[in-house]
């Protein structure tokens, strides 16, 4: 088992491929609490986290086969549990997410190189944890999975399926909407 | 609330009774090239239906009405065939859903990968276009030996004679007006002879029997009073 712990996410879900029930055990470990953390964050309060969650770990186990071992597994796993999410939110008539994304029409490169800083990180953090809620589904995902679950912009346009030049104009209208929220409570 | 070992240990369990079952690899493979067989067959219908519509345009002379000023873009825009351009519209945004299932296609916009459908859409059918394709089969359809697809392209020859639009042989020449006459023998509607008044500053000093003339103008009295001629050449 210690053997397992030392290995790559990539690494543990090549084991898996070949049915490796321990080496799924130890994928569990590292990603239930931050797909629990992302769920908390991302559905409202009330949802069946839990079970959504457990539900994307079946699909991660169901197609683990399909997943390509060169590249990282991280966007692979948050990629199937932002579809549940996503689902999930469609079904909850009180946050219905935008069919279709205007964002994702056109290229958007201004805003493809923006690397946030240490400082404005934690600025943010604090920002996020006063006025998450107030944002849209779209904007609160993408500032979850930058600020949060410390995925990169690479990493959120393969979760999102969006291109990268997306992500970057959503993160510079969330961080805007987020401002606004903060400073006007 | 179930707590984190709860949900894992619920979910190990569930595989370790195989109610959880892995696909294989071959699953994906074949999903993938079932997406990949519907995208070309798609893009073949989208290819088929387009060059369609440029062939249907050059073969009924419809095109040339835009040459025949206000009069002739109005008639233009009552005989396009926009079934058949809504059958494209559709075809594209269906490849378009498609193509976004594959895992390429979200790096770039979606507008970039409408144009380039297009953009493969318009020049694929414009490469059929030289191909004998679509004379062959309306020539099927001409002789009722195109099951399916014949009505559709014996639409081609419909008569446009109700729209003011006219096209034939050039029987008769006289200095103010000539004859056109239509008979493909294909016992479709386009078949007739017309006797044409030109419009100011045209010559029948131009034209020749045997010619193929396209006019479009307004039946009074057994005559037609064109605002439009297209003298079609040999290339065309």
């Amino acid at each position: 088992m210690e053997a397992l712990r030392q290995k790559t996410d990539e690494e543990l879900a090549t084991l898996v491929q070949g049915k490796n029930e321990e080496a799924f055990g130890v994928l569990m470990n590292r990603y239930l609490p931050k797909l629990l953390r992302y769920g908390r964050k991302f559905l409202a309060a009330d949802a069946p986290i839990e079970d959504v969650v457990q539900e994307a770990f079946i699909r991660v186990y169901q197609n683990i086969r399909s997943f390509d071992a060169s590249r990282p597994f991280s966007p692979w796993i948050y990629r199937i549990a932002h579809n549940l999410f996503a689902n999930a939110l469609r079904h909850d008539s009180r946050h219905p997410l935008i069919a279709v994304d205007l964002d994702t029409l056109s290229a958007h490169t201004a805003y493809e190189i923006d690397p946030a800083g240490d400082e404005e990180r934690e600025q943010a953090k604090a920002m996020v944890d006063r006025g998450l809620a107030a944002l849209t589904p779209a904007y609160r995902e993408v500032i979850i999975l930058y600020y949060l679950e410390h995925l990169s912009y690479q990493e959120i346009a393969e979760v999102l399926q969006v291109p990268v030049g997306t992500v970057g104009i959503r993160l510079h209208r969330a961080r805007e909407a987020l401002r606004k929220h903060v400073e006007g409570t | 609330m179930l707590k984190e070992p709860d949900i894992q240990e619920k979910i190990l369990a569930k595989i370790r009774l195989g109610s959880v079952p892995m696909h294989s690899r071959a699953y994906f493979i074949f999903r993938a090239a079932l997406a990949g067989a519907a995208a070309l067959l798609v893009l073949a219908g989208a290819l088929f239906v387009l060059s369609f519509l440029f062939f249907s345009v050059h073969e009924s002379g419809v095109g040339y009405l835009l040459e025949f000023g206000e009069h002739g873009i109005r008639a233009f825009a009552v005989l396009f065939p926009w079934t058949s351009l809504l059958l494209f519209v559709v075809f594209i945004l269906i490849l378009e859903m498609l193509v976004r299932r594959f895992e390429f296609s979200y790096r770039f916009p979606l507008l970039r990968i409408f144009l380039w459908i297009l953009i493969i859409g318009i020049a694929g059918s414009m490469l059929i276009g030289f191909t004998p394709l679509h004379a062959s089969l309306l020539s099927a359809a001409d002789k009722d030996e195109l099951p399916l697809l014949g009505p559709w392209y014996e639409q081609v020859h419909d008569s446009h004679v109700e729209q003011g639009v006219y096209r034939g042989d050039i029987t008769a020449v006289a200095p103010a007006y000539f004859v056109i006459s239509h008979n493909d023998t294909d016992n479709d509607s386009d078949e007739g002879t017309w006797s044409i008044v030109p419009p100011t500053g045209f010559s029948t000093g131009t034209i020749a029997v045997g010619e193929k003339a396209y006019v479009a103008g307004q039946l009074k009295n057994g005559i037609v009073y064109a605002y439009g001629i297209h003298i079609v050449s040999d290339s065309e």
